[in-house]
């Protein structure tokens, strides 16, 4: 007589060492495999799903802290879809929530909280099985609903102790005083900053603090800014750019970039008026977009890994979903990659750059 | 709702009540329902939820890339109408895959979305028939399909591709060759290889050299590999077409590095007229397809539809029109 007979008969529920005898595995394995977290393959997971399925074992309900699963999607929204950060990090995150049998629905909100708002409401009708967004900060009510609606929520690309309920990213007040601080190190006085309107980005506004805060600290002036409207990063960056270095008398000699691609175009509006980086101004650009690989000159900017960002909120998100309570929340450490578009530190000793 | 019932081993009723959101349903129970009508397919219909007693408010729209400013700016300019008529847009990517947009297409029609909007006309056939099915408007964009599933928006990519053909042509390029995908990915890019190939074969230049540069969406480094590919094995190619501008400057900075003058030597062109390839240096010629107009049209179209539905026959095609933009890297300074 099967496991699911005799239980069925006996009045037991089926527990997790059921499956695991049924699977012939631990019941860490099982437990590894339906919570989504690494160490099982691919194989081993689908049939310990199958075997799951058929006994009919529900995971223990109430052991989950945030639990109101009811279908297989995932609603994720981004700010947009002009920018491959949030390409890379979807791309990272898609093939563990696939795996384990999600689909995702994508919405943008053009930075806009209200719109986000307005997804939220539509997308817990249909009772998600998780949401993603992205950052931190939303309409106060996005917390509320979520909460009340006991939806697992995931916050992808920025760390907060205070998180709606997981969060997985990095502290962007922290990256931008991380590379003020080695620019400053590498003798860098006159700081400027290209990026969006304000109130557009948020993070982008958090590097900016960080590199403020840096160049305060060490006692030097205040951080020029150029800011521009639209959604071409290559436009804003050029125009941004242009604006900060034509007047001799207020040049700057470093310019934080929002992205590489604010800093590409930035440098070509530095060529454009006679100027090359690094000799005569340095340009330093955030994220380390793809555009970097290819460059004839590289390009010095703050790395973070993304897709593994991605890849490494879905597997929390999937643990919670499958009942797994307290702080799955995941903090990532960017790091500066220098290129030909800045002074090096092995410049400064006098060393050659290879 | 009685298969449903069945398969879920309960009641009518309970199902009902289940998928109305009943308190009267514990939370396993109800959890267990929905599963199961889900892996059945099963849509929920007006009487059983109250999704059904309101409007959803929503137009699903599938893309192939996330990756893609063509796509960003047409679905930009189809949430901005959209949203003026108060509807949402929600996206489901597809990775240039038809059968993932089938996947895709079969779980956004069980939210039962007010419009569906697909990109391409390419599509499996079981999608076909879903789609033959439903009520919904369908509008498939960037393409002038074949056989039209209802309505559509775009352009002939055929067109496209022989629009930069006959410019690179009358350049005085002879030997082209063109960076493309795997074939049997990027349908709307082999459309525009295809329109490329036959206009040059009319004008009597060379029309054999189409690159695979791997998988959608390609970005610099595929351009750059290509590159060196065309280089070893076709030394004297004049000029180098790229199914998107992202990749036409990947192949231009590494023609660069190599130390190759673009246009002198080697003219680039692209398709898309991306952010970059307005100012990078050269400027790259390209081909503007008017995503943002695209998606402008999708919408005005939707917004009439859902507003007028018994008009809504009379406009089955809108038609976008690419334009050339001539630029450094084919024609110099």
């Amino acid at each position: 007589m099967s496991v699911e007979k005799k239980k069925q008969r006996s009045g037991k529920s089926i527990k997790i060492d059921d499956v695991a005898r049924e699977a012939n595995v631990s019941i860490m394995t099982v437990s590894r495999a339906l919570r989504g977290v690494e160490g099982v393959s691919e194989a081993k997971r689908t049939e310990i799903f199958e075997i799951a399925e058929k006994l009919r074992y529900q995971p223990n309900f109430n052991a989950r802290s945030l639990v109101n699963v009811q279908s297989s999607l995932i609603g994720i929204s981004f700010p947009t879809l002009f920018n491959d950060v949030f390409a890379e990090m979807l791309d990272g995150m898609r093939p563990t929530l696939e795996s384990a049998g999600f689909t995702t629905i994508v919405t943008t909100h053009e930075y806009d909280g209200a719109r986000e708002l307005d997804w939220i409401e539509t997308v817990r009708y249909w009772r998600p099985a998780a949401v993603v967004m992205t950052g931190i900060d939303h309409d106060p009510k996005v917390r509320r609903v979520l909460r009340r609606d006991q939806i697992p929520t995931l916050e992808l690309w920025e760390h907060t102790d205070d998180p709606i309920d997981l969060c997985v990213g990095i502290d962007h007040e922290k990256a931008g005083e991380q590379i003020a601080n080695e620019m400053i190190e590498l003798g860098y006085r006159r700081p400027a900053y290209v990026g969006w309107g304000r109130g557009h980005d948020y993070r982008s506004e958090k590097r900016l603090t960080g590199i403020r805060k840096a160049f305060s600290a060490a006692g030097l002036g205040g951080v020029r800014t150029a800011r521009t409207g639209g959604t071409d990063h290559y436009r804003a960056g050029f125009n941004g750019t242009k604006r900060l270095v034509s007047d001799q008398s207020t040049r700057p000699d470093i310019v934080f970039c929002h992205s590489d691609h604010f800093a590409f175009a930035g440098m070509m509006a530095c060529e454009s008026l006679g100027l090359s980086a690094p000799e005569d101004i340095g340009i330093v650009g955030f994220n380390s977009l793809s555009i970097n690989n290819v460059l004839p000159r590289r390009i010095t900017t703050v790395e973070v890994e993304r897709r593994e960002m991605g890849a490494v909120g879905a597997r929390q998100l999937i643990a919670r979903i499958n009942g797994i309570g307290g702080n799955l929340s995941k903090r990532f450490e960017p790091k500066v990659r220098y290129g030909a578009t800045t002074r090096t530190p092995t410049m400064m000793t006098g060393k050659t750059t290879a | 709702m009685a298969d449903v019932a069945k398969a879920a081993g309960v009641s009518t009723m309970t199902v009902s009540r289940a998928l109305r959101g009943d308190p009267s349903v514990t939370k396993e129970r109800r959890a267990h329902i929905v599963m199961t009508a889900e892996r059945m397919g099963y849509i929920l219909d007006r009487g059983a939820s109250q999704l059904r007693t309101r409007k959803t408010g929503f137009v699903a729209v599938t893309v192939p890339s996330i990756n893609n400013p063509n796509f960003a700016d047409s679905v930009r300019g189809l949430t901005a109408v959209l949203e003026e008529n108060g509807l949402q847009v929600l996206l489901g990517f597809t990775d240039y895959d038809i059968e993932r947009e089938e996947l895709m297409i079969s779980q956004l029609l069980r939210r039962q979305p007010e419009a569906l909007v697909l990109t391409g006309s390419t599509h499996t056939s079981a999608a076909r028939e879903m789609l033959a099915r439903t009520s919904i408007p369908v509008i498939e964009t960037w393409d002038e399909p074949d056989q039209p599933l209802g309505y559509s928006v775009g352009f002939s990519n055929t067109y496209a591709g022989a629009l930069m053909a006959q410019h690179l042509i009358d350049t005085g390029c002879r030997e082209i060759a063109f960076v493309g995908c795997t074939t049997g990915t990027d349908y709307r890019g082999e459309e525009r290889a295809r329109g490329f190939m036959e206009a040059l074969k009319k004008n009597g230049a060379v029309a054999d050299r189409y690159i695979e540069a791997g998988l959608p969406p390609l970005g610099a480094q595929a351009g750059a590999e290509a590159v060196r590919k065309i280089l070893e094995n076709y030394p004297k190619t004049d000029a180098v077409m790229c199914v998107a501008d992202s990749v036409a400057f990947g192949a231009m900075t590494e023609l660069q590095r190599a130390g190759i003058n673009v246009p002198g030597q080697i003219a680039i062109a692209g398709f898309g007229a991306y952010d970059v390839s307005e100012f990078c240096s050269p400027s790259i010629t390209t081909i503007n397809p008017n995503a943002h107009e695209i998606g402008k049209l999708t919408g005005e179209m939707i917004a009439n539809i859902l507003s007028t539905p018994s008009q809504a026959a009379t406009i089955k095609h809108q038609r976008s029109q690419p334009i050339l933009i001539k630029r450094g890297s084919t024609v110099g300074h």
